[in-house]
């Protein structure tokens, strides 16, 4: 009898094969090892026009076992700075968040986690929040305040964490 | 009870509408339950009681159903479009009717994700040919489908129902990503009833099945799925089972209780797990109830679905839970389950510790039971610089570590007495029994922390091997009972007498918590003879219990309910004591509690 596959798996593996087809630019992702879908190595091109410009930053991505109910989570292994990423490389986005904790922002439902979001979406979001931090829910305070304090001196630790991801 | 009282939002408004003779009336009528069973103590003090009601989720439900029907009678929406509407505002009634009179109606639609025409559609569940692929779980058809007939987003059913189990707030919005449009119970109630009739033919298979593969010898393929099935169904309830140590106890305080209504009360939440329009159901009640906080609480027993109802204060002077809480008052509680709990911390019954007691207490065992437990079993100080020292090998010729002092293990006294000797013989020296004095008082204040400690965690083990005890003689009574012919009620003082030792042995042990903090006094002493008096009846009854054999347990009922009764009696005494002597201010803490 061959193995049951999961919903998640084949819906993990349908992305997977989604994804080397239609390439998108500056996004990389698939399983680390063959024998387990439910870890991810991404490699993510700094958003062009940004400070985060011609790093190549690799981050992981954990899914629950019953995604897509549930959204993975995701974290950076490069160094980085930013305003909305954990010191730890934890990302902190809307699209990781599931809706329903406050039913009447509806004006963000769409920008939430749901079945129907995919790997591709969270990676592109995570590259638009690149672009424009949200300085308004900080994870990283002390980021923030130098985001917005002293752009030379944020600019300049960026710049440097780019060369290092080069390495 | 009307939906009008759906507005109350807080007491104080509760308060000021009804007057208490309308409440008192009320009360009458619909069964009010109080935190306190009288209204004056036996020496006259008149009490604030907590006016409460167990009301369990269907009954909430209920209510609701019925609010959104009266809603509706205002807004001729249809009461689904009206039931997404509540939701959506948070059961905000005056703001939707504003916003219902002010706002352009397609405006107030499209923003509350109902679609413009929402007329009853029906067969939503549709068979999807090959081509359709479920953009979920990404499984091909033919395969059945459910979607809006608004909306052209259609998935497979299971990915569906798992959609929308996994619903927290009871607003169950389309799956896709940009659609807006939420799925109204009517709709659900579609997905709901094909997905129960395909369980029910799942199982109708199943045994059809079943009955087939009874005709022959089983292949050692379906013994072995048969024993996989049995295995891990029996590793499941020992998974439900609270585990041995210590940090399940407090499962095990509302183990007992679950036994007894289990079955009944598993069967209720199986059904309501089971049906998907059910489980919606029950979403909206929590988030109503979420919503409403001050009014409802969910019993905070492990799986337990019901809740209390707040109805306010038999009281002038009292007009809020915190108020009542900062007088010293406990409010327990008591669910149709059967659980005791505190309505304003959410804890266990903890009577007569007080909330800051029981927060204080579980703190400070959390810092020193472990720590202290060690030093009092291994060390003893320095008698010099008061350090504790541990002893780590076996010559009794101690050097102080900090302070370099010379002396003797055993009586405590200076070394150079026994340098001749090395047998300790100054034990009765006048000093050296100074010392060891000197030692004592230095390690009362641990040993005052201990002493409760032991006592309170003596009744804690107490409680749960009674409980385990007592829940597997009730099987055998019961056993008994059946054959004996007895009738359920004649055996029902069984269940009533382990439901108060059980219950007393709960404030006992809290008790002892909060003698901890009680400086010494008159009062405290006459606390201490309650608590003792209290403690003669529970061990009594526990003996009786104990001594007795299952079969003669039916003839001595007459005992059973005497000790019962006197435990009763007893413990209804020691409660109002202790309250008294809290609520009065008679009784000082020592360290300031909050």
């Amino acid at each position: 009898m061959a193995p049951k596959i999961s919903t998640a798996q084949r819906r993990l593996l349908k992305e997977f094969q989604e994804l080397l087809k239609s390439p998108t630019d500056g996004i990389v992702a698939g399983p680390i090892t063959e024998d387990n879908l439910f870890k991810w190595r991404c490699i993510l091109e700094g958003p062009p026009g940004t400070v985060y410009e011609n790093g190549v930053f690799e981050a992981e991505m954990d899914f629950p076992a019953d995604y897509p109910l549930s959204p993975p989570k995701m974290k950076f292994t490069s160094e980085i700075l930013h305003p909305n990423i954990y010191k730890d490389g934890t990302v902190c986005i809307s699209i990781l968040h599931p809706p329903g904790d406050d039913p009447l922002q509806y004006e963000s439902a769409d920008e939430r986690w749901g079945p129907l979001q995919s790997v591709e979406k969270i990676l592109l979001s995570v590259c638009s929040m690149l672009a424009e931090p949200n300085p308004n829910s900080p994870a990283n305070i002390d980021a923030a305040k130098l985001w917005r304090e002293n752009r030379d001196k944020f600019d300049e630790i960026v710049r440097a964490q780019v060369l290092k991801s080069l390495d | 009870m009307s939906a009008s009282e759906f507005e109350y939002d807080s007491e104080e408004e509760y308060a000021s509408s009804v007057s208490l003779d309308e409440l008192e009336a009320l009360s009458l009528t619909d069964s009010v339950h109080y935190t306190h069973k009288n209204r004056q103590t036996a020496t006259g003090l008149s009490m604030h009681r907590m006016r409460y009601k167990p009301v369990e989720a269907d009954e909430i439900e209920g209510q609701l159903k019925a609010h959104i029907r009266d809603v509706d009678g205002i807004l001729q929406i249809g009461e689904d479009d009206c039931a997404v509407l509540m939701l959506k505002y948070e059961w905000n009634e005056q703001k939707l009717l504003e916003d219902f009179t002010t706002k352009e109606p397609g405006n107030l639609r499209r923003e509350c994700g109902l679609a413009t025409d929402t007329k009853v559609v029906s067969g939503l569940v549709e068979t999807a040919g090959p081509e359709f692929m479920c953009a979920i779980c990404c499984s091909e058809g033919p395969v059945e489908t459910f979607g809006l007939s608004w909306c052209d987003h259609r998935y497979c059913v299971d990915c569906y129902v798992r959609y929308v189990r996994g619903g927290q707030t009871g607003l169950v919005k389309c799956p896709d990503t940009g659609c807006r449009l939420y799925v109204r119970p009517r709709e659900l109630a579609q997905l709901s009833a094909f997905d129960e009739q395909r369980a029910l033919q799942k199982e109708e298979k199943e045994r059809q099945e079943q009955r087939q593969n009874l005709g022959g010898p089983l292949t050692s393929e379906q013994i072995m799925a048969k024993y996989q099935k049995i295995a891990s169904e029996s590793s499941d309830e020992e998974d439900a089972e609270p585990a041995n140590d210590d940090e399940s106890a407090d499962d095990a305080l509302f183990n007992f209780h679950e036994r007894h209504i289990r079955q009944q009360r598993l069967e209720k939440q199986e059904l309501r797990n089971k049906v998907l329009l059910s489980r919606y159901w029950y979403a909206v009640v929590l988030q109503y109830t979420k919503k409403h906080a001050r009014t409802f609480r969910n019993c905070p027993a492990v799986d337990c679905e019901c809740f209390i109802e707040y109805r306010g204060f038999d009281s002038d002077v009292i007009s809020s839970v915190e108020e009542y809480v900062a007088h010293k008052y406990i409010p327990i509680v008591q669910c149709a389950n059967g659980h005791r709990f505190c309505f304003a911390c959410m804890s266990e019954d903890h009577a007569p510790a007080t909330c800051a007691v029981v927060r204080k207490w579980i703190q400070t065992c959390a810092d020193e039971t472990e720590t202290s437990h060690w030093i009092t079993a291994n060390t003893k100080d320095c008698p010099k610089c008061s350090s504790p020292i541990e002893k780590n090998g076996g010559c009794n010729h101690m050097t102080c570590g900090e302070c370099h002092y010379q002396f003797c293990w055993i009586c405590l006294g200076d070394w150079s007495r026994h340098k001749n000797n090395f047998v300790c013989t100054s034990f009765d020296d006048e000093e050296a029994k100074k010392e060891r004095e000197k030692q004592e008082t230095s390690r009362v204040s641990l040993k005052k922390y201990l002493f409760y400690f032991d006592l309170f965690e003596i009744h804690r083990v107490s409680l749960k091997k009674d409980t385990e005890f007592l829940a597997k003689l009730e099987y055998k009574v019961q056993e008994i009972q059946q054959r004996a012919k007895v009738s359920w009620i004649e055996a029902h003082f069984y269940r009533e007498s382990i439901d108060t030792l059980l219950k007393c042995r709960i404030t006992l042990m809290w008790s002892y918590a909060l003698m901890f903090y009680l400086e010494s006094s008159k009062e405290k002493g006459m606390l201490e003879k309650t608590q003792s008096n209290l403690s003669n009846h529970v061990e009594a009854l526990s003996k009786l219990f104990e001594v007795t054999p299952t079969e003669n347990v039916i003839k001595k009922k007459e005992t059973f309910l005497t000790k019962a009764n006197a435990l009763k009696t007893s413990h209804e005494k020691c409660i109002e004591i202790f309250m008294e002597s809290l609520v009065l201010n008679r009784i000082k803490f020592v360290s300031d509690i909050e």
